[in-house]
């Protein structure tokens, strides 16, 4: 009876799968999507089977998954792109989660000030920033002027020319720019938890470090899932930064050479091979799917 | 056990003073409820005696030892949130656990009182569950067993059982009487429900915006309130009050007329002095106070009732207008636009000054 009112209701059965204006409305974006999302997908996942430079393409089956372990520039690339999230990644939620947890506490003046200033690097302009960066860390910058002069280094540091003190750079500038909008994400969501659990447990004697680590994370867990995968997936992605600062060289020496920016260089800076071009974003996929896969593992409720 | 002795205590939000000089006597092993009206300061006295408050200034001394600035966690007391305030990742046995692994004491003892606990709760068949799978009572009842593994001196309640239905609110109220019997702890317990003060407490403490209004048993409370905002706070439907004046004297009784109820005298007898002829007051009568053996009555017309089924509120007003509740049993006869003969006691009216202060 039920069932045969709300399929009634809705005009019945499979008639409403033909029904022509429901297409219409959607076709628009179907077929942005197709055309701009899946067809690219597919494009290059065909593409990747191809070698040649230019125009000049012949099938070559998986030849371009073999030249990937034969090729020094693409094994550097993979490198620094894990020692860019394996050291990146935890460095910078731990770093969001304590900024959240010290601008949480009512007690903190200011805090709409700190909020504001901690999450203004990632709205900020990246080729602003980036000129500000290079100036800031060049031999004579403010960075070496200031260590040499509370003493910490004898001499300047190579920043842009040391490989790597250029990964420490890097590191440094992403941390910079996305720590805030990480910690935005715990922010909101501390301000959802009630703040009594925490009366509870002060009453009770739990003292500050065991609320943060057995309370606060806990309940921040399925935010910390969805920062870490979010910052895993950019990461990996890395492009932006390590282009601007090292004008698209990925130097020196190869030493900031992400996966994106070789993918970059592939296709526009030297004689385009979009073949393997194609492969080698694919690896970034099964990069991107493995370790997501893994976290959600790792984070999994265990009962 | 301890005494929790309260000694002009305040407190002050920037500019707002909140509590303003409150002093509390409360024995060990007592019962004690706070009442008052939404915003009068309930909680923050109470956040105050757990140490989730600063003391503005005053003196705050449990079992004998001075706690203004004493950690909250070494007050000897534990708390019961309205919100539960349960740790959502955590199983009902942890919850209950959790606080004592950092009171160094070891995993045996931890057991032993977690499982005592859930035994006095009957929380045996939940320890395994977290609290999204528990019910509302149950996770008071979580709450409250949370309290009790750390054996306090003092259990402060923050009204507890205004998230629960009417039903579960009863029958928590009969658990929590009989926990403290139990446990024959201290504990301060905040509501703005009086069936709740009335019942569970030993001494109730009325409060109105950051005062002591009254501190007494339940039934002093009643029958003996201090002035008219007491005596309009205990009670339901609230307590009837007349305007009317001093006529004079007649022996130890003050004669007084209703402006209300022309032609009306009524003699309430008074233990002190009776104020001068003319003296506005206020006459107070409590609806329940109306009986049809009452040796003195007034007329009023009846515009409304209110069936409970075995007793009936009615509804109505004096010639001039002014509105009065009156309890009565056999309501069921009545129809609306009746006059009606209510009796009533003389002796058990009270009389207050026009400030709202008691005459007695
Ligand atoms: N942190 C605060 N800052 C400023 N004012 C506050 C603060 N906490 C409470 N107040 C004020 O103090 C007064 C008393 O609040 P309190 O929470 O103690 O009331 P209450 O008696 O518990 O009321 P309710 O029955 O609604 O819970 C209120 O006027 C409230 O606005
Ligand atoms: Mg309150």
């Amino acid at each position: 009876m039920a069932h045969a009112k709300t399929s009634g209701a809705r005009s019945g059965g499979l008639k409403r799968y033909y029904d022509v204006n429901g297409w219409l409305f959607i076709a628009p974006a179907i077929g942005l999507i197709g055309l701009f999302l899946i067809y690219p997908i597919f494009r290059s996942l065909y593409l990747s089977f191809f070698s040649g430079k230019g125009m000049m393409m012949k099938f070559a089956g998986f030849g371009n998954v073999a030249r990937l372990s034969n090729d020094p520039v693409f094994l550097k690339a993979l490198t620094n792109t894990t020692i860019f999230f394996v050291v990146q990644v935890p460095i910078m939620i731990v770093l969001a989660l304590m900024l959240a947890s010290l601008l949480n506490t009512d007690r903190l003046k200011f805090a709409g000030v700190f909020r504001t200033a901690i999450f203004l690097p990632c709205v900020a302009s990246l080729v602003a920033y980036s000129i500000l960066f290079k100036s800031m860390f060049s031999i004579d910058g403010v960075i070496n002027q200031a260590l040499l002069a509370v003493g910490l280094i004898g001499s300047p540091i190579g920043w842009l020319t040391e490989p790597f003190w250029a990964k420490v750079l890097v590191i440094l500038a992403i941390t910079w720019r996305w720590t805030g909008y990480n910690m935005i994400f715990y922010l909101a969501a501390l301000q959802n938890i009630d703040r009594s659990i925490y009366e509870a447990a002060r009453i009770d004697g739990v003292p500050a470090w065991a609320r943060f680590v057995h309370l606060t994370i806990p309940m921040l867990k399925p935010v910390i899932l969805f920062t870490t995968i979010i910052s895993t997936i950019g990461t990996i992605q890395l492009f932006d930064e390590v282009y601007n600062l090292t004008e698209g060289k990925g130097g020196p020496a190869d030493a900031t050479i992400t996966l994106s920016l070789y993918i970059y260089n592939l296709t526009f800076r030297y004689m385009p091979s979009f073949g393997y071009a194609a492969t080698i974003s694919y690896v970034i996929v099964v990069m991107v799917a493995v370790l997501s896969f893994l976290q959600f593992y790792v984070a999994r409720e265990r009962s | 056990m301890a005494d929790v002795i309260l000694k002009d205590i305040r407190k002050t939000f920037g500019v707002l003073d909140v509590i303003k000089g409150v002093d509390l006597d409360i024995k060990s092993g007592e019962f004690v409820v706070f009442v008052g009206p939404s915003g009068c300061g309930k909680s923050t006295l109470l956040r105050m005696i757990a140490g989730l408050e600063d003391i503005s200034s005053g003196v705050l001394e449990i079992g004998e030892q001075v706690m203004n600035d004493v950690d909250p966690s070494k007050r000897g007391i534990a708390m019961v949130f309205q919100s539960y305030a349960l740790y959502p990742h955590m199983t009902v046995r942890e919850n209950m656990g959790f606080a004592l692994r950092f009171a160094g004491q070891d995993k045996a003892e931890i057991a032993r009182r977690v499982d005592a606990a859930a035994k006095i709760l009957e929380l045996g068949p939940l320890m395994d569950r977290k609290p999204k799978a528990l019910s509302g009572g149950q996770r008071q009842r979580v709450a409250i067993g949370r309290a009790i593994v750390r054996e306090p001196d003092v259990f402060l309640f923050d009204e507890p059982l205004s998230n629960l239905d009417a039903e579960l609110r009863v029958h928590m109220r009969v658990e929590i009487a009989r926990l403290h019997k139990e446990l024959n702890a201290t504990i301060i317990y905040v509501t703005h429900d009086q069936v709740e003060a009335m019942t569970l407490a030993d001494k109730i403490v009325v409060l109105r915006a950051g005062i002591v209004e009254q501190v007494g048993a339940p039934l002093d409370l009643y029958d003996d309130p201090a002035n008219l905002f007491v005596a309009g706070f205990i009670g339901s439907p609230r307590m009837n009050v007349f305007a009317g004046r001093v006529l004079g004297a007649s022996g130890a009784a003050a004669l007084v007329s209703l402006d209300g109820f022309a032609d009306k005298e009524i003699a309430v007898p008074l233990q002190g002095q009776v104020p001068p002829a003319g003296t506005p007051i206020r006459l107070g009568i409590r609806p329940e106070h109306f009986t049809d053996a009452g040796e003195d009555s007034l007329s009023i017309t009846i515009d409304m009732f209110e069936h409970l089924g075995g007793e009936t509120f009615a509804y109505g007003r004096s010639t001039s207008g002014e509105t009065i509740v009156v309890t009565t049993r056999n309501g069921r006869s009545l129809s609306t636009g009746h006059v009606l003969k209510a009796g009533f006691d003389p002796t058990r009216a009270l009389l207050f000054a026009e400030n709202g202060k008691r005459i007695r």
